[in-house]
């Protein structure tokens, strides 16, 4: 039993220098091999800006009579749902609709001029600053602006 | 014979050392193990390779209205595809016949492969002292690979 | 004990020590250890057609491994699964590379199995007592090709579509249960989505659970058996 463990011992850690330069040379090149497999691996699960069809539309543009004054609308902006509220004639405000909470899509109260999320009760400003409820962080703002007809939301 | 592995297998430790000092086995750690990681890294090396030198086609997308004109199937069902288009001389027979011997006859060659340990019971196994067996296996490669060529071109 | 032997490693980490202690007194694995790895002996008689087996197999765990990664974004619908294809040779990152390799792969298994095939064929390997392992190694052949012609619809392209036309109408030849099958490979009577859904289940769940347990027969039979002697 030792003398087996100490036989092989000596070949194949203290034996020729050939052998360690072959075993060198296969751990090297596993490593690399391995290396090679696990970065893309991993880079191919992660998702990025493209691969979820985000940051395709820069800028979106919607005509301004799609919202009558004192109402707001869910669109479609970087893949996701915002939330466009026309205040008054010129003045649009534009959100992320997502709550922060669990992911709801937040509705427009025009009475309280506040967004509320219908699942836990929720409420926003227009600035997007929790006013009460669970979500622990203010929704995204965007930059709204009226151009002619047109609304155009920006990426603040 | 599998008691002679198994046998082997069970050899005291001793007895395993003398069979490798004398080059009848080697030792499945570390030497057989750096023999496979170094054919993995050359398969490896091989597909990358490929994959970056010859990248898939992919061609356009399905259009249920329009049949292109050469359909063929990949290259390893090419000697198939052809075997069925050759079986159309069966037509003397009547319309029936060449595709239902086309798709037996297949069968059937598919069916003797299967089963051909039990034809072939002769325990020799050097192929020049077996001219016949080596001779049907290097007709039926020919074939084998003159109807893929075949289908390819045709 | 400070030190400990497994084959020609020695280990002196306390910590791996007391690891390989802890499992050793449960479940006694320095026996399987030293059987199986450490003091296994493998033929020294092996040349380069030998590993064509192995090659298969170990081409085989990355089609797993790739196929899997596929899976993640491929979208198997009649509306979908083509751009989700060119989605992922084009903006998945190293996607191209994970297709290709899924691609290349099976050109290569297909190759590498027949190469082995002929290594058995010509050298006589399927005679007494390896003829049930020749038939495995049949069904293995049978089941790799199903593989090929399954996933060749999966990217709906014009091609994958109509080779799918043409190799599906090919078992209504047979008589009588000919039109059956037929239909029942395309799930009706024409190439749709259910045809499509049904080969995206054969390919990923089906075909992968026999190849699986056939592989592990036809494994288990080489290690009861052993790799043939010498001509």
């Amino acid at each position: 039993m030792n003398r087996i463990s100490e036989d092989i011992i000596k070949e194949e850690i203290s034996g020729g220098s050939r052998r360690s330069f072959l075993n060198i040379s296969i751990l090297i090149s596993s490593a690399v091999v391995l290396g090679g497999i696990i970065y893309p691996v991993l880079k191919f699960l992660f998702p990025t800006a493209t691969t979820v069809g985000m940051g395709e539309i820069e800028t979106f543009s919607m005509s301004i009579n799609e919202i009558p004054v004192g109402s707001a609308k869910i669109v479609r902006y970087k893949n996701r749902p915002a939330i466009v509220i026309r205040l008054k004639e010129q003045e649009i405000y534009a959100l992320s609709a997502i709550c922060t909470h669990l992911g709801c899509i937040v509705k427009w109260q025009e009475d309280k001029k506040e967004l509320f999320c219908p699942c836990h009760a929720g409420r926003f400003d227009l600035y997007g600053n929790v006013l009460g409820g669970p979500p622990p962080k203010p929704l995204s703002v965007y930059k709204a602006v009226v151009e002619e007809d047109r609304i155009l939301i920006k990426e603040v | 014979m599998f008691k002679k592995e198994v046998e082997i297998k069970y050899l005291s430790i001793e007895d395993k050392i003398k069979k490798v000092e004398k080059g009848e086995a080697h030792w499945f750690f570390p030497h057989h193990v750096a023999l496979q990681i170094i054919i993995m890294l050359i398969v490896m090396g091989a597909m990358i390779t490929l994959v970056t030198l010859f990248p898939p086609h992919l061609g356009e997308k399905a259009d249920p209205f329009v049949t292109p004109e050469h359909i063929k199937p990949e290259w390893y069902f090419l000697a198939a595809y052809q075997f069925l288009k050759v079986a159309d001389i069966f037509e003397l027979l009547g319309r029936w016949a060449p595709k239902i011997i086309g798709v037996a006859g297949q069968g059937v060659i598919i069916l003797i492969i299967f089963l051909f340990p039990f034809f072939d019971r002769h325990p020799e196994r050097r192929p020049f002292r077996r001219p016949i067996a080596t001779l049907t296996g290097i007709l039926a490669s020919l074939i084998f690979i003159a109807m893929t060529i075949w289908g390819y071109y045709s | 004990m400070n030190e400990l032997r497994l084959g020609p490693i020695l280990i002196r980490n306390r910590l791996l020590i007391a690891l390989y202690n802890f499992v050793e007194s449960r479940l006694g694995i320095k026996e399987i250890f030293d059987l199986e790895i450490f003091y296994k002996l493998a033929p020294s008689h092996l040349g380069i057609f030998s590993c064509f087996g192995g090659i298969t197999f170990f081409l085989f765990i990355l089609q797993i491994i790739t196929g899997t990664l596929l899976l993640v974004y491929y979208v198997p619908t009649t509306a979908h699964a083509y751009d989700s294809v060119v989605h992922i040779t084009n903006n998945i990152p190293f996607g191209w590379l994970i297709r290709g390799f899924h691609h290349w792969g099976a050109n290569l298994m297909i190759i590498t199995v027949f190469i082995h095939m002929g290594k058995i064929y010509f050298h006589g390997i399927y005679k007494n007592p390896r003829e049930l392992n020749w038939i495995t190694g049949m069904v293995l052949l049978m089941t790799t090709l199903s593989f090929s012609f399954t996933g060749y619809l999966l990217p709906w392209t014009q091609l994958s579509y109509w080779a799918t036309v043409v190799g599906t109408e090919i078992p209504s030849a047979v008589p009588v249960i000919g039109d059956y099958i037929k239909f029942l490979l395309r799930g009706g009577t024409d190439i749709s989505q259910v045809t499509l859904t049904r080969f995206f289940a054969v390919h990923i769940m089906v075909l992968p659970a026999a190849i699986v347990i056939f592989i592990g027969m036809h494994i288990l039979m080489i290690r009861r058996q052993g790799i043939s002697g010498p001509l």
